[in-house]
């Protein structure tokens, strides 16, 4: 169970996300949507507390963020925008790594599983440095999925992968959520979030703009032309012209 | 702690392995540690000779005193001003993205971080030691005996470590708590600025006495406590007297500056990412040349984007490419033009001055005045030179890029090595002519050689430096970039032993100018050798995609 109530972050003068409040419930999917610059990545690094919240809460498990890090960051399982492998770490040692720092050594056997449904068990003794684009992400996914956590924040995880490992990805996804696990995706493969997320929530410019799952927002928005989440999108997060 | 120590130790492991496996790597490694044994050598050797004639006249105790003192307080402010910039909290990507997230507390990822600062202070400490040691060896200085106890041999270096290990805590603690530090950073040089010039006017019109007063005021002496103990305790060591006090005091102020540190609950990676980021645009933009790097550090933060600029296209092939480069170095021209010069101008105000003020006809001073200025010039040439290996790499970056250009390899070469070539030749201007203006000793053979031998030296050496960038050519690789300065050093000694031999018959004719003539002609054919090679390695790099061996080239060549 992921909340965040009232998330306001700023950068100097600069307002990234404006009083922001979500839930994302136990077993539930939420796709995190909205134009470049819309605060996404800033919400979920304040999630994975890399970023202190300028004002507001962020509970994971109910535990807060700023008061408690390593309770919340213990439920929590985060891939970044751009993950930077450890260069002089093989993909195995990033495995068990991670597991160490979560305390969970024992859930090294899902590891081979893991990296064979991502194509990386064959990598699994070359370095950081060796890997392309898409094995750092799918490496990145595997350190995600090695250690049990509750809350799983992806930062456009399907960005650059193959279309194998996008159907892995999601499929793994999903199992999560059939074991009841939290899970928030940013992404901007609209027709992906459509199928893969329970709900939606649109970003512009740091302010939540619609919320809900993409039949009650197309009835709220009730205009005959949106068909689909892309069309909704597009009208949404438009600009008016002046 | 153990995950982190297991992180420690699969990187360790690794980063050995690779070493260890790859004979590019290991070789320069293997030279690394001759060079610090020659070094070590060196040091012992100077140990146990006479000290030079009329060294001890030069340096006295009373200035081998203050100099220890204000090497060490500058040492030791410098470290603050590390602390400010983003250096103590910038992590790795990698540990932004793997380490931060995960469940370990802060303060066990702040642990993490003291070795490497600790290996900071401690090279330093040994930096420092090594310098004071072959000083004193050379020249002697009549330092008063006044006891007979013999310290441990451990006890300068620890105390050097503990006086840098308490300012770089204190540094990482505002790190730590304030986000923008740029106000601080400011002061801190203005500060350096200032100190700089306090000491240097001091000690010029009043002398080393006057200067060793105000070093040795309780004001000075209290606002810089730890750096006052260490040298009080490293002079001490050298005179014989008990040492265990301020050592004690030392391990004391450390264990207390620690405590804010690790004590504190500021989620400081929010601070550390900014540094990480704003250090990798900073180390991006170093690969991409001196102009863009300085473009970067003037502007100070990448999601700040201020006037906008067009480069005019002017040219054709590999003028195009220089007139790019150039004009996007005159987005800065304070960097790339102005400071350059004006730091030329204080080389030879400086040069001039110390020449001139340390009076008299006798051949040391005027030696020591003619080593400052020509200690200052190399040492700049030699910032100037890194920059071409910063070029190679960013064009290596753009291999893509350039490569379908119709361009001669070393055509591009010149294109990219001109802006720092331009940036180069501006500071040999400023020194020489301010040289020259003031009339110091030899001023004649002194500023046309800095004019012109200087110059083309640059030139040779930023080929030869782009050509090693070309072949160590992986940026991310840091054990790569480490090794090729080596390998710099191992190829460009050859060249620098020959331009000492052909100074010799100008040396045994007593004359400066057949010397700076040979040193001068020989250049020519190095310039053009360089280039050739640069440029065929450019070549072969973006035809092939592969690592350029150096024996391949040449064999083909
Ligand atoms: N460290 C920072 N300092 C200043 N401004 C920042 C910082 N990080 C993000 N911003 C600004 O905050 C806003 C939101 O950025 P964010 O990265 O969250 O957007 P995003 O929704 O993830 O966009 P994208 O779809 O491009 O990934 C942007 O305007 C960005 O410029
Ligand atoms: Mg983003």
């Amino acid at each position: 169970m992921l909340q965040v109530i009232e998330l306001t972050k700023q950068f100097g003068g600069m307002t990234a996300v404006d009083r922001l409040s979500f839930t994302v419930g136990d077993g539930e999917i939420v796709g995190l949507l909205g134009p470049n610059g819309a605060g996404k990545t800033t919400t979920i690094r304040c999630v994975a507390s890399l970023l202190q919240p300028t004002s507001g809460h962020i509970l994971l498990n109910g535990h807060d963020v700023s008061d408690d890090p390593v309770g919340a960051k213990r439920a929590l399982a985060f891939v970044p925008e751009v993950p930077n492998p450890y260069e002089m770490l093989t993909v195995m040692e990033h495995l068990r790594f991670v597991a160490a720092a979560y305390g969970m050594e024992e859930e090294l056997v899902h590891a081979e599983e893991i990296l064979t449904r991502l194509d990386l068990w064959e990598k699994r003794g070359d370095l950081g440095a060796s890997l392309s684009k898409g094995m750092r992400q799918k490496l990145a996914c595997a350190c995600a999925f090695i250690h049990k956590a509750q809350v799983f924040c992806f930062d456009e995880p399907l960005i650059g992968l193959d279309p194998k490992g996008m159907r892995e990805l999601k499929a793994m996804i999903m199992e999560r959520r059939a074991l009841g696990n939290s899970v928030l995706i940013s992404t901007h493969m609209l027709d992906t979030a459509e199928r893969l997320c329970d709900r939606v929530i649109i970003l512009k410019r740091g302010q939540l703009i619609a919320e809900g799952t993409v039949p009650e927002l197309k009835q709220r928005l009730q205009s005959s032309d949106a068909t689909s989440l892309e069309d909704m999108f597009l009208e949404l997060t438009e600009e008016p012209i002046a | 702690m153990y995950p982190i120590a297991l992180l420690a130790s699969f990187k360790l492991r690794n980063s050995v392995r690779t070493v260890l496996s790859d004979p590019r790597k290991l070789i320069p490694l293997i030279i690394f540690i001759l060079i610090m044994v020659g070094f070590g050598g060196l040091y012992s050797l100077s140990a146990s000779q006479p000290a030079i004639p009329g060294a001890q006249q030069m340096i006295s105790g009373d200035v081998f005193t203050v100099g220890v003192k204000i090497a060490i307080l500058f040492i030791a402010y410098g470290f603050i001003g590390a602390g400010l910039g983003d250096g103590l909290l910038a992590f790795g990507p990698s540990d932004v993205d793997y380490l931060f997230p995960s469940p370990i507390p802060r303060r066990a990822v702040l642990f993490y971080r003291l070795p490497a600062l600790m290996f900071n202070s401690l090279f330093t400490a040994a930096f420092l030691l090594f310098a004071f040691g072959m000083i004193s060896h050379l020249t002697q200085p009549k330092l008063p005996l006044t006891g007979h106890t013999i310290a441990p041999a451990w006890a300068s270096p620890v105390a050097l470590y503990f006086c840098g290990g308490i300012y770089l805590n204190l540094a990482m603690y505002v790190s730590m708590k304030v986000v923008d530090r740029k106000v601080y950073q400011r002061l801190h040089t203005a500060g350096l600025i200032g100190g700089m010039i306090g000491v240097g006017g001091i000690g010029m019109l009043f002398g080393a006495k006057t200067l060793g007063e105000v070093i040795n005021s309780p004001i000075v002496y209290w606002t810089f406590l730890p750096a006052s103990l260490s040298s009080q305790a490293l002079l001490d060591g050298y005179a014989k007297l008990p040492v265990g006090g301020s050592i004690l005091w030392l391990a004391v102020g450390y264990v207390i500056s620690l405590i804010p540190v690790l004590t504190s609950n500021a989620n400081w990676y929010e601070q550390s990412i900014a540094s990480t980021e704003r250090r990798s645009t900073v180390v991006n933009a170093a690969r991409g040349g001196y102009a863009s790097l300085m473009a970067t550090r003037a502007s100070s933060f990448k999601y700040q984007s201020d006037r906008l600029y067009t480069i005019r296209p002017f040219g054709q092939g590999a003028v195009a490419l220089f007139w790019a480069h150039l004009c996007a170095a005159g987005k800065r021209p304070w960097a790339n033009f102005l400071v350059p010069v004006l730091g030329g101008i204080g080389v030879g105000v400086f040069g001039a001055v110390s020449a001139k003020s340390i009076h008299g006809d006798d051949m040391a001073s005027q030696v020591l005045g003619l080593a400052g200025i020509g200690f200052f010039t190399v040492y700049g040439s030699l910032g100037f030179m890194t920059t071409a290996k910063t070029a190679s790499e960013s064009a290596n970056r753009r291999r893509e890029l350039i490569g379908p250009l119709p361009i001669k390899g070393w055509k591009t070469v010149v294109a990219n090595l001109g802006t720092p070539f331009v940036s180069g030749t501006l500071f040999f201007i400023g020194v020489s002519a301010t040289y020259a203006a003031l009339q110091g000793p030899f001023w004649l053979p002194i500023s046309v050689g800095i004019a012109v031998l200087m110059p083309l030296r640059l030139a040779a050496r930023m080929a030869l430096q782009y050509l090693i960038g070309v072949i160590y050519a992986d940026a991310a690789d840091k054990i790569q970039q480490f090794f090729a300065i080596g390998v710099y050093g191992l190829l460009a000694m050859p060249f620098m032993i020959g331009e000492v031999i052909v100074a010799v018959p100008g040396i045994l004719l007593r004359s400066y100018w057949i010397s700076l003539a040979a040193v001068t002609l020989v250049q020519f054919p190095l310039i053009l050798l360089f280039f050739f090679l640069a440029g065929k390695a450019t070549e072969q790099a973006i035809a092939s995609g592969e690592p350029v061996r150096l024996w391949g080239l040449l064999k083909r060549a």
